[in-house]
């Protein structure tokens, strides 16, 4: 069973404040139940996107991803789950490792442990899709499961550091939150790295209102 | 509002010898963990490398420099 870590508030478009619970630990079990809400949505955006014949470079590039197979690929100590839940609604998902093959890149703290950010996505009917006039409906999802990493990697005692590989069209996301672009990865299908330092860190902590 | 729950954690004592204590205490310090970070860390560690290895992977050390290559034996 996930373990309610807060109680967050997220701002609705039009509309008053919504209470979520953020949630660490998902089994996989709940993390099927999220693959499972959202994955009539995947195939419903794929059909529009495809009925207006919008080119596959427009498209949401999480569109594709699974997270019944995330689930199988990580068992471990080294990975943990997140996710935001509002009256039992799945608002997003995140799925982060300790792992100590990885390590900070950048400056002085080059060598030391960080925390690895391996996906993180909000609910497909909450993207901006400006092919199929779709708007965020609910914001703030991305950023708060960015700053349950952050809590992680303090928690692990990292400080706050983090570390990611980047889909090109989140790649501004990243860098709105206080990331530093590092360098694309060949070995990573060419996705650029970026990486938080513990300053970033405590500055992102201090906007998000984080305590 | 944006509150945080306090996460349950349960405590148990470690019982090491001055040798494996001297040790714990040293990777602490080199890595500016705690004693509880550091073995959080290894238990980690120890379940992928235990996990990794029982599903019939092997796990080697390799030294460019020297072209050398090992397999660790892990108990």
């Amino acid at each position: 069973m996930s373990r309610p870590l807060r109680v967050i508030q997220l701002q609705r478009r039009d509309a008053p404040l919504v209470s979520c619970e953020l949630l660490a630990e998902l089994t996989p079990l709940e993390l099927l139940s999220v693959d499972e809400a959202w994955h009539g949505d995947r195939l419903a955006m794929m059909r529009q996107l495809m009925q207006r014949e919008i080119p596959r470079s427009q498209w949401p590039q999480s569109l594709h991803w699974d997270w019944s197979r995330k689930v199988l690929a990580a068992p471990q100590l080294i990975h943990s789950v997140y996710a935001i839940r509002s009256e039992s609604k799945w608002l997003g998902a995140m799925l982060i490792r300790a792992d100590p093959r990885y390590r900070v890149r950048l400056g002085p703290e080059a060598g030391k442990e960080i925390v690895y950010v391996d996906f993180v996505e909000s609910a497909p009917w909450n993207w901006p899709v400006p092919a199929l006039d779709q708007d965020v409906s609910i914001t703030g999802v991305g950023t708060a499961l960015m700053l349950a990493a952050v809590e992680k990697s303090m928690e692990e005692e990292f400080g706050g550091r983090l570390g990611l590989h980047a889909l090109p069209q989140s790649e501004r996301f990243y860098e709105a939150f206080g990331m530093t672009r590092v360098a694309a990865d060949a070995w990573k299908q060419g996705l650029v790295y970026f990486e938080m330092t513990q300053t970033q860190a405590q500055e992102a902590w201090r906007k998000g209102g984080w305590t | 509002m944006n509150d945080r729950i306090v996460p349950d954690k349960r405590q148990m004592t470690l019982a090491l010898s001055d040798t494996e204590m001297g040790v714990l205490d040293g990777i602490a310090n080199q890595k500016g963990l705690s004693k509880t970070a550091v073995i959080r860390q290894a238990l980690r560690l120890y379940q992928m490398l235990d996990s990794r290895m029982a599903a019939g992977e092997r796990l080697f050390f390799e030294d460019d420099r020297q072209q050398k290559k090992a397999e660790v034996m892990v108990l």
